[in-house]
């Protein structure tokens, strides 16, 4: 986290939240907060792709499946997917 | 190199009509990883890393590699950061003790001047814009780090050997593209890096049998298998 920038606007420091740790922060969220990306950290790496790599698919069941422990914010009005529509 | 001789590996053993550079990694990781210990690729790789440790006496800390793939490299070299767009791969480098992130090389997630060395080793050929990977590793690298490239330059006979040998339909070959050393200087050039120091290595005729192993020879020689470049910020 030290070293960590959003990739997009470079933007430092980034938030984190852990949701599951053991040695190591095995899910989490990595949150810019100037542009209201979020960054998933599953299997202990943190993927910190731009948008065009970024997979709906992938990305919506992760944001329900941690809904209860997300900031609001990034729940309605996250980049690049949030769950405005599902809620 | 060693991807493009994994290339031969796969060759005609796969549908590689829909894959893309990103997605062979995501795939084929553990078969790409084990090529390393087959007698050839074992053989390639010593010398490529006697060719880079050439290049600086101690490492700088922290270090990066751009496309650290399964970290055979990073591991080898004690590079402590690793990215690469593909996850198949990282859980690799990850195993190898490498502090491993997925992203893009055109898009670093780091802080500015964060590295005091930074690796692209067999990569540029296979990013989407490498003036623009090359921009961002300056961005994160400190004012007294370095970059160390390393790749096949297009004059390289080694480099027409693999491109002969891709036969048409082979879907690497769209996506590799080898650079000439104008072309690299240009680029350099272009992203204020300055080649301060060279070395090369793998001097024999292309061939797909174990190389000998030889010392590097200091400069860059355009008809090597492998050459390693070392770059800093120009001031």
């Amino acid at each position: 986290m030290e070293i960590l920038a959003c990739p997009i606007d470079k933007h430092y420091p980034l938030e984190l939240y852990v949701f599951e740790e053991k040695e190591e922060i095995v899910e989490g969220l990595i949150v810019c907060p100037k542009c209201l990306r979020w960054y998933p950290i599953r299997d202990e790496i943190p993927e910190m792709l731009p948008d065009e790599l970024r997979k709906e698919s992938e990305d919506l069941p992760f944001l329900k499946k941690w809904r209860e422990k997300i900031p609001e914010k990034i729940l309605l009005e996250g980049k690049p997917f949030n769950l405005k529509r599902n809620v | 190199m060693l991807f493009m001789e994994f290339a031969l590996w796969l060759k005609g053993e796969v549908d590689r009509s829909s894959l893309n550079v990103t997605r062979v990694f995501d795939v084929f990781a553990e078969r790409y990883d084990a090529w390393y210990d087959k007698p050839f690729g074992k053989s390639a790789f010593n010398l490529e890393i006697a060719c880079i440790t050439s290049l600086y006496k101690s490492l700088k800390q922290p270090s990066l590699e751009i496309g650290v793939g399964t970290g055979r490299f990073a591991e080898v070299l004690k590079i402590k950061y690793g990215i690469d767009s593909s996850v198949g791969v990282l859980g690799f480098a990850k195993k190898r003790g490498i502090t491993v992130i997925r992203g893009k090389g055109e898009e670093l997630p780091f802080l500015d001047k964060s590295f005091g060395a930074i690796f692209i080793i067999v990569t540029l050929c296979f990013v989407d814009e490498p003036i623009k990977v090359l921009e961002e590793a300056s961005r994160v690298l400190r004012d007294d780090g370095y970059i160390i490239l390393g790749l096949i330059l297009r004059e390289s006979p080694w480099a027409n050997f693999y491109m002969r040998k891709g036969s048409a339909g082979n879907v690497f070959y769209k996506v590799a593209r080898f650079y000439s050393l104008n072309e690299l200087e240009a680029m350099l050039q272009k992203t204020n890096l300055k080649i301060t120091e060279a070395s090369s290595t793998i001097f024999e005729a292309p061939t797909e049998k174990p190389l000998r192993f030889e010392n590097p020879r200091k400069g860059c020689y355009k008809n090597a298998g492998f050459v390693a470049i070392k770059t800093q910020k120009r001031r």
